[in-house]
């Protein structure tokens, strides 16, 4: 499945984000915004950064570009030494699918299909055989503390639990990286920790990179690395 | 299975929309189904009593007698009649001879078409022995017309004439009064005076037709016209399965067709009444278009409004790898489903339509158009093409129309989604 692109991620140290000179605007002339301005960053594999910066800073614009959901106006976006401008649309979607786990603020889940399902979903489009399918839903919906509920559908759940759901599902596919944008901004704040923290444990179980943006300063306590966006510029 | 596990429940998200989508095409294909089962067997039953009241599905002429009415291009072929009638397809066959001349009573004079007819076949080929209302129909033939042996027995039967209920009226004549046929013979030389008495008056709820024919037997006819016991204006024969008469592929009108002679179908022989049946199917091709757009657009826009619901939703599947393919395969699911679901609805009620006014028809009343009476309930026709064509061509078409919209939700760019609903 992975074989189509040379990441190798697992020694430590290494470094699996890079972005150089990233700029990205948006409208024109009066309207110009600049949401992303020389954006340069190193990520480490298995680090658990947070992205923080007041509202309309950029952390939404720089998480979706380290994705592959849209195109910068210039610099270069490397994963674990691809470099993504040089990806087809359609081997920047298989990417995505196998190298990367998104969770974000809210409605991450398809609402038609159960909890159990949402997770196995990109392991069906992956092709994975359904006795490891299940296998794998099984033993992720036991570590994020579903086992019980994963035949509810998402209406059926708390913000939290679809939460959890959601970063059950980005997991799943034992991606590099894991982007989540705002995870926890939708949950009271309480839950917003348990459920970092339940990030946290996994980050450092199975040793995935996490990057992810975040207002809350309880948040940001729990990650190991802050880069601090204000209006689309990198600040120390 | 993802995919149609993802279609079902997501047609089913929104119910109210998936019922009236459904209900849209569903409806179409029961009005398509319904229209078509009515209108062809109006079709076949307006051509069948045009042509089966007295013309017959089918006519031998000499080439150009029609166009020309000139009474010495007969139909002069041994056995033909036999021939004809001993056809694999054909049902019947009678000869007639077809005069104009003059009929006077003691009080009035009327100008009309004066037809020999076979008084035995003429019967298995059109109404005219069903429409005589008073009186009796023609008795049995004198001469065999078909060996042509002469028995000139009893004069008195040769006077046999009917004429219309119209004419009646006009002439002032009743049963067993006497008229005087007035014409001139084939070849135009000499003129014929002959007394009838009146046998039978027919009608066959048409007013040309009641005030302006008479009938005669054909061998006195042949006598008066000066013709020869074997020659003919006219045949008509009916086939036994009425549609056969339009398919002019049939070996049977180059059989009877040379030089000399011509088989025609009533669709060349009445062309106004084929245009009408035809203007008839054209208006549903032209119905069952309208309803495909009206179809079309309600589909698309039914799809576009649950895709346009869903852009969030399709952002975070393309943003956790799902690929435009799927996205674009899982709506035209969507749609088929839909078209499926539809179909079979509009299928069954549409049957059942059909079926009942198959069995219980639809009655007009009386309509008089071209030439063709209808008077019997109109009984719709259940065809097999109705439940394979029209369905497949609704499907076809909702999932031709749903390309656009799916392709649209397809190429949703990703970012973008995902701003719209935060
Ligand atoms: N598609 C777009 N069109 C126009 N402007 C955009 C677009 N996307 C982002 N922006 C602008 O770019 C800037 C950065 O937006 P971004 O969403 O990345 O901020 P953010 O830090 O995630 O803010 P928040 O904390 O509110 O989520 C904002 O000023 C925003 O208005
Ligand atoms: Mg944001």
């Amino acid at each position: 499945m992975k074989s189509d692109f040379n990441l190798d991620s697992q020694s430590n140290n290494q470094i699996v984000i890079q972005t150089r000179n990233l700029c990205k605007t948006f409208g024109e002339k009066d309207t110009l915004v600049k949401a992303l301005d020389d954006v340069s960053l190193d990520i480490k594999a298995g680090e658990f950064s947070a992205i923080i910066g007041p509202s309309g800073s950029g952390k939404s614009t720089l998480l979706q570009m380290i994705g592959g959901l849209d195109v910068a106006d210039s610099g270069e976006i490397i994963l674990a030494g691809n470099n993504i401008a040089d990806l087809s649309s359609g081997a920047l979607t298989r990417f995505r699918r196998d190298h990367i786990g998104f969770i974000f603020q809210s409605y991450n889940l398809i609402p038609v299909l159960s909890a159990a399902e949402n997770v196995e979903y990109i392991m069906l489009l992956q092709g994975i055989e359904k006795v490891e399918r299940k296998e794998r839903t099984f033993e992720i919906l036991k570590q994020v503390g579903l086992l019980g509920r994963e035949n509810r559908r998402p209406g059926q759940l708390s913000g939290g639990q679809q939460q959890r759901v959601a970063v059950a599902r980005a997991m799943v596919s034992k991606p590099d990286i894991i982007l989540a944008d705002e995870p926890t901004a939708n949950l009271d704040s309480k839950t917003g920790i348990e459920l970092l923290d339940m990030m946290k444990e996994l980050n450092e179980v199975h040793k995935m990179t996490f990057l992810f943006s975040t207002h809350d300063p309880k948040i940001m306590d729990r990650a190991t690395r802050l880069i601090q966006l204000v209006d689309g510029k990198l600040t120390d | 299975m993802l995919l149609l596990k993802l279609a079902t429940r997501n047609i089913f998200r929104n119910v109210s929309r998936t019922v009236l989508t459904v209900f849209l095409i569903s409806t179409s294909l029961i009005a398509l189904v319904f229209m078509d089962g009515f209108a062809t067997a109006m079709a076949s039953a307006m051509s069948k009593s045009a042509t089966r009241l007295f013309p017959g599905d089918s006519q031998i002429h000499q080439r150009n007698f029609l166009e020309e009415y000139n009474q010495t291009k007969v139909i002069q072929v041994p056995n033909i009649i036999a021939d004809l009638q001993a056809e694999e397809l054909i049902q019947s066959a009678t000869p007639r001879t077809l005069s104009s001349g003059t009929i006077s009573s003691s009080s009035n004079m009327i100008a009309a078409q004066i037809i020999g007819v076979h008084s035995l076949f003429e019967p298995t080929v059109s109404k005219l022995k069903l429409t005589v209302i008073e009186g009796d129909y023609l008795s049995e033939e004198l001469s065999d017309n078909t060996t042509g042996n002469k028995k000139t027995n009893k004069h008195s039967n040769k006077s046999e004439i009917l004429i219309g209920q119209k004419m009646a009226e006009r002439l002032e004549v009743g049963l067993g009064d006497r008229i005087v046929i007035s014409m001139p013979q084939a070849d135009g030389k000499d003129f014929v005076q002959e007394l009838f008495k009146v046998t039978g008056i027919f009608s066959f709820k048409s007013k040309q037709m009641d005030s302006a024919m008479v009938f005669i037997h054909i061998n006195r006819a042949q006598q008066m016209l000066g013709l020869n016991n074997n020659t003919y204006h006219e045949i008509a024969f009916n086939f036994k399965n009425n549609t056969d008469a339009t398919n002019l592929e049939l070996p049977i009108f180059a059989k009877y067709s040379n030089r000399q002679i011509i088989a025609q179908s009533w669709t060349q022989i009445m062309p106004e009444l084929a245009s009408i049946l035809e203007l008839m199917t054209v208006s549903i091709v032209a119905i069952g278009f309208l309803l495909f757009i009206l179809v079309g657009l309600g589909v698309v826009n039914a799809l576009f409004m649950s895709i346009f619901e869903r852009t969030y939703e399709f952002g975070v599947c393309r943003s956790i790898g799902t690929s435009a393919r799927f996205i674009f395969v899982q709506i035209m699911a969507e749609a088929l489903m839909i078209a499926m679901i539809s179909a079979v609805i509009g299928c069954f009620v549409g049957w059942c339509l059909n079926y009942y006014f198959s069995i219980y028809g639809i009655d007009y009343g009386q309509l008089e158009m071209s030439g063709a009476t209808l008077s019997e309930p109109i009984k719709t026709q259940v065809n097999l093409s109705q439940f394979t064509i029209y369905p497949l061509q609704m499907i076809l078409l909702t999932l031709l129309v749903c390309i656009y919209p799916a392709w649209s939700a397809a190429k949703i760019q990703p970012a973008q989604a995902l701003r719209k609903s935060l």
